[in-house]
């Protein structure tokens, strides 16, 4: 098992580093020199570590309900929804303003840092129809933009902005075991920002527009902070071998029950933790595949995950997050499950 | 009067009153929505599906939080899901089979035994949040039988939410913590659902959730009378 786990590591590692086609980590394949995948990988690494920086978001001052408001009724003066979002709620440093008129409208902003999403409502899309005169896929990105101009949330910085996405949301409807009908609602368009050549993910960092009928503007993510670079002394990044260990670790962690796993990408990004802290990792995508339902001989499950280049990271990643939840209980019902608590909450509150 | 003049005027006027509104009515901490919650984590060993479920009921007083059983599901389930108002299932998935364990849950029989689906209980939500589950048109074109077959699980439940594609483990915490307190807070749910993926996910995931037509206004505050048991009645929300 050991061995096995050792040279999953060092597989993972090589596909993220050289790019090359995905590797199958079974037990036939696992036997390649260790020295035969480390080398060309790591001298990849050294390229990319010369240009990795930092970033930290520029401190914005705290918002109040008032302003918050103020932004909110300045979006919505240069839109063209009528939802009144007239009640408020606070709740973890956030505003919630919604609506009891329909509740799937909402302005949830971050008072410390202003990031925001507006759901002006789907309660008139409801309807067994399509959306009126909905952009296409080409229109879409040109028409988002002009919203964010409109609203004034276009980054400054044009060159950090690139188009990720065009999507959408449709409704489908079945009665008496047929399909009834299938529609288009929502045209999605998302933008992701790219610093130094590098994509930032996590949940910081992104613009979703919303397009509904007749190109209004529907919705809309807005978090995307101000940033100042800052340079790495070679010293606070990990060596080639913590990133490594790490990885496998990783990849143990999440995938290590699987009957195969083929690493589909793994690359270098900025991970934004939407509090503030923008660092370099390694973003690893990878095929795990496990004994499937009867139908299935087996099921893809992919598993991703992050891993840190600083030695002392000031981002919060998912993975820290984890040391805060509390673990389940067995459930009594079953014996092969011993309840470490024998407690049944059957009988609710 | 030109009813043209009499616009911005009443524009103006609505925007002085939500102003004054805003100024005279501090904001409340948030009104609590908590009836019954159940959170039930598919695996003990691959990943961590233990903090997505727990970022979810951590923001009621939740009634059940056990490792996910397949009996929770289907031939006990009136003690279990659909004794909650609100159930909450992290683990691997396939389309209409979720992993509970070791053992697959097919969810087109889950509804065959005495203790039938969900919704003839209680239960009025359920969110699978796992890989591929909800199908939609997109992925097949009966994406509705399973669901409302006579062994299925649709017995007056109101919503299941889901994915229709994979779902990204690096964003799973954060999507359930957004939706749990968005729901605890009011919110209709399917909608925030979707608000939780676009906010937290990755981008490449895609939200889909079923339900029966009436209930699609639902919130966890307000919802609507309990479906049939038998119906054949089905919508599909789902992200493109």
């Amino acid at each position: 098992m050991n061995k096995a786990i050792t040279m999953i590591m060092l597989a993972g590692i090589s596909s993220f580093l050289i790019a090359a086609d995905p590797v199958v980590l079974r037990s036939e394949n696992l036997q390649m020199p260790l020295n035969a995948v480390s080398t060309p990988a790591f001298s990849n690494l050294r390229i990319e570590r010369m240009k990795t920086l930092t970033y930290e978001a520029v401190p914005k001052k705290v918002l109040d309900q008032q302003s918050a408001r103020t932004l909110l009724s300045g979006i919505a003066e240069r839109s063209t929804f009528k939802i009144p979002f007239e009640k408020v709620e606070k709740l973890n440093g956030r505003f919630i303003f919604s609506s009891p008129e329909d509740p799937s409208a909402v302005f949830d902003i971050d008072a410390s840092n202003g990031a925001f999403l507006l759901n002006t409502g789907l309660k008139r899309y409801s309807g067994d129809e399509s959306s009126r005169n909905l952009p296409s896929d080409k229109e879409a990105p040109e028409l988002a933009r002009k919203h964010l101009i409109n609203t004034g949330f276009l980054p400054k910085n044009r060159q950090e902005i690139v188009l990720a996405h065009v999507g959408g949301l449709n409704m489908a409807v079945s009665k008496e075991g047929r399909s009834v009908g299938n529609y288009r609602k929502l045209v999605t368009v998302r933008f992701n920002r790219v610093l130094n050549g590098l994509t930032v993910q996590g949940p910081g960092s992104k613009i979703v527009v919303q397009l509904g009928q007749d190109g209004e503007l529907q919705g809309m993510i807005h978090n995307w902070p101000e940033v100042r670079a800052k340079s790495l002394p070679a010293a606070a990044l990990k060596s080639d071998e913590e990133i490594r260990r790490e990885t496998g670790l990783r990849l143990r962690s999440e995938a290590g029950e699987a009957q195969a796993v083929t690493i589909r990408s793994s690359r270098m990004v900025l991970y934004d933790d939407g509090r503030g802290d923008i660092e370099p990792a390694i973003h690893v995508i990878a095929d795990a595949r496990y004994k499937g339902p009867a139908t299935k001989e087996s099921v893809n499950n992919p598993v991703d995950f992050y891993v840190p280049l600083l030695k002392a990271p000031k981002a919060i990643y998912p993975f820290m997050k984890s040391a805060e939840s509390k673990l389940p209980e067995g459930d009594g019902r079953l014996p092969s499950y011993q309840p470490s608590q024998a407690q049944d909450w059957s009988d609710g509150k | 009067m030109d009813q043209t003049l009499l616009a911005p005027a009443r524009s103006k006027l609505l925007s002085c009153l939500l102003l004054f509104l805003t100024l005279i009515t501090p904001a409340r901490e948030v009104s609590a929505v908590d009836h019954w919650e159940g959170g039930y984590v598919g695996s003990k060993t691959e990943g961590d599906a233990t903090t997505p479920v727990w970022n979810f009921i951590k923001n009621f007083t939740w009634n059940q939080y056990y490792w996910a059983e397949t009996f929770q599901f289907d031939s006990y389930n009136n003690e279990r899901v659909d004794k909650m108002d609100f159930s909450y299932f992290v683990g691997h998935g396939s389309p209409w089979n979720i992993k509970c364990q070791t053992t697959w849950l097919d969810l087109r029989t889950a509804g065959a035994s005495a203790h039938k689906g969900w919704g003839n209980n209680n239960a009025e939500f359920v969110t699978l949040h796992a890989c591929n589950v909800v199908a939609s048109p997109l992925e097949v074109a009966d994406w509705y039988s399973a669901w409302t077959g006579n062994d299925g699980v649709f017995d007056g439940v109101h919503q299941v939410c889901g994915f229709r594609t994979s779902a990204s483990m690096s964003c799973d915490q954060d999507i359930s913590e957004y939706f749990g307190s968005r729901i605890k807070a009011g919110a209709a749910v399917w909608q925030a659902w979707f608000d939780a993926i676009s906010l937290y996910g990755d981008g490449s995931e895609r939200g889909a959730a079923v339900m029966y037509p009436p209930c699609d206004g639902d919130s966890y505050a307000v919802f609507s009378a309990d479906p049939p048991e038998e119906h054949s009645w089905l919508r599909i929300w789902y992200q493109l």
